[in-house]
């Protein structure tokens, strides 16, 4: 392992205790904390100068999971999050990350998550006049 | 003074493909703009879950004839690892020239509908000129001009032996021995200096609060190469330089290709003075069951995949994330505050992939 994923991980543990660690491997971290605590979570990470790279979205046919990518001088620091599938509501970071803004309308709209507090959560890729309650990507 | 609104796109002669601006006016000057993307949705990643692996190679390969390479690269990177198997010394050089002509074509493309888009018909002739070389040294490598296809799971379709990597050699020469004269024009012609400085201007606290990648961040002042920070193939044998200017304009932009252009003929020169013999491809059995989040720098920047296998030999879920999207996102902030007459020439310097985008 790289002294730099060491470097990180020291700092993970000092900033985000609540993160539960997956499983790490060269410049590639995996954390899970709970959906509710995405915010304030990506608020520490934008503090600490990590670049989001993208939100990624899995249909587990029970629920959904939300990975979060964020990156630290080249160490990936995938953050994973479940959400319900009955109710798929997350916390927006668009204020936080404003690139978020087209990385959550894309997962809107293929998975029907709705993002509370996003400032136009309309169709990204999808034509407009798609029908309501279709989403693509979603399984089962 | 009453605003007057501009839908900008998605089909506009200043526009190479489609996409749309919202463009709302005060006068000549912009006030706001917004992004609408998605009139070329393939539905690419849907498709991916439904193909068989060596059918998703061929598939994520269309999802832009620009960067090709990369996205076949970023793809077969993460199901090598997957299947965890070694790919042959031979075939990762041979990855890593094609991998860099790729680059090289893509830039000089851009520079070319950027002198273009500036007005200036000569120097876009002449740059794809120099382009032209490149895509003859693809051509013999790789057996086509657009989609190479050289990566097979486990290695590369074709070898290069020694009187093709002489043809490399003095092709790459007779390119850029061409844009050696272009470059002077580049940098200080006068008329093309007034029409690119100062417009477009992204600080470099902007870059990093917008996420920005690859030259439009590195024009930005920030040094953040996944080649360097992250490396793949056999890029952390290789001795080449990053790029940066600090201006973070149209300029500097087109600045920062030009010369990436020169660092790329560096590596695909040390990388067939150093490949070493032996197998170009191994057999790949089976991809076991597990993730892997693969990135490579493509011509555009950081280009992600996640790809998550069950065991089967369909992967259950492969998500792109291209470069363009948090480059374009950045252009609703770049464009307001200008004219109208900069909007084409703003949105071509961070050389928008809409084919890479809409997916």
């Amino acid at each position: 392992m790289n002294s730099c994923v060491e470097k990180i991980l020291a700092q993970l543990e000092r900033n985000f205790p609540e993160g539960e660690k997956l499983c790490v491997s060269e410049r590639r971290i995996n954390i899970r904390i709970a959906v509710k605590g995405i915010k304030n979570f990506a608020k520490r990470m934008r503090d600490i100068g990590a670049h989001l790279s993208t939100i990624t979205c899995v249909d587990e046919i029970d629920t959904f999971s939300l990975i979060y990518h964020f990156d630290i001088e080249g160490c990936l620091i995938n953050v994973y999050t479940k959400v319900d599938k009955s109710m798929p509501l997350v916390d927006s970071i668009v204020e936080i990350y404003p690139v978020a803004d087209f990385y959550e309308r894309e997962v809107y709209e293929m998975f029907g998550v709705i993002f509370t507090g996003h400032p136009r959560l309309e169709k990204f890729l999808l034509p407009d006049d798609w029908p309501k309650n279709v989403f693509p990507l979603r399984k089962g | 003074m009453k605003k007057l609104y501009i839908p900008f796109g998605p089909y506009h002669p200043a526009l190479e493909e489609p996409f749309k601006l919202d463009l709302d006016l005060e006068g000549e000057r912009v006030k706001s703009a917004r992004v609408r993307v998605g009139y070329n949705h393939k539905g690419i990643e849907y498709l991916l879950e439904r193909r068989r692996y060596h059918e998703c190679l061929r598939l994520v390969e269309r999802v832009c004839s620009i960067c090709t390479q990369s996205h076949s690269q970023c793809f077969v990177q993460g199901v090598e690892k997957l299947a965890r198997i070694d790919v042959p010394d031979r075939a990762l050089y041979i990855r890593t020239v094609v991998f860099e002509l790729n680059r090289i074509e893509s830039h000089l493309l851009l520079l070319g509908v950027a002198s273009h888009l500036a007005g200036f018909d000569t120097l876009f002739m002449y740059t794809w000129y120099a382009r032209e070389h490149v895509m003859d040294i693809l051509e013999v490598l790789t057996g086509n001009r657009v989609q190479y296809a050289i990566n097979t799971l486990g290695g590369v379709r074709r070898d290069i032996d020694e009187k093709t990597a002489k043809f490399v050699l003095e092709k790459l020469d007779s390119s850029l021995k061409w844009l050696d004269k272009l470059k002077k024009v580049f940098v200080e012609d006068p008329t093309l200096k007034a029409r690119t400085k100062e417009i477009g201007v992204l600080s470099k606290d902007d870059a990093r609060k917008l996420c920005v990648v690859g030259p439009v961040l590195r024009a930005s002042g920030v040094e953040w190469d996944i080649r360097r920070v992250d490396p793949y193939l056999v890029y952390d044998r290789l001795d080449f330089n990053i790029i940066v200017a600090d201006e973070g304009d149209v300029f500097s932009r087109l600045a920062v290709r030009l010369l990436e252009v020169y660092e790329s003929a560096r590596i695909i020169r040390q990388a067939i003075k150093d490949m070493p013999s032996g197998d170009i491809r191994v057999p790949i059995e089976h991809v076991a069951e597990g993730e892997v989040v693969s990135r490579v720098e493509a011509p555009r920047g950081e280009l992600l995949y996640y790809i998550r296998s069950n065991g089967s030999n369909t992967p259950e879920r492969v998500k792109i994330r291209t470069p363009t999207i948090p480059n374009l996102y950045a252009l609703e902030y770049m464009i307001p505050g200008h004219r109208l007459a900069d909007v084409p020439l703003i949105t071509g310097s961070i050389d928008p992939c809409l084919s890479c985008t809409d997916r």
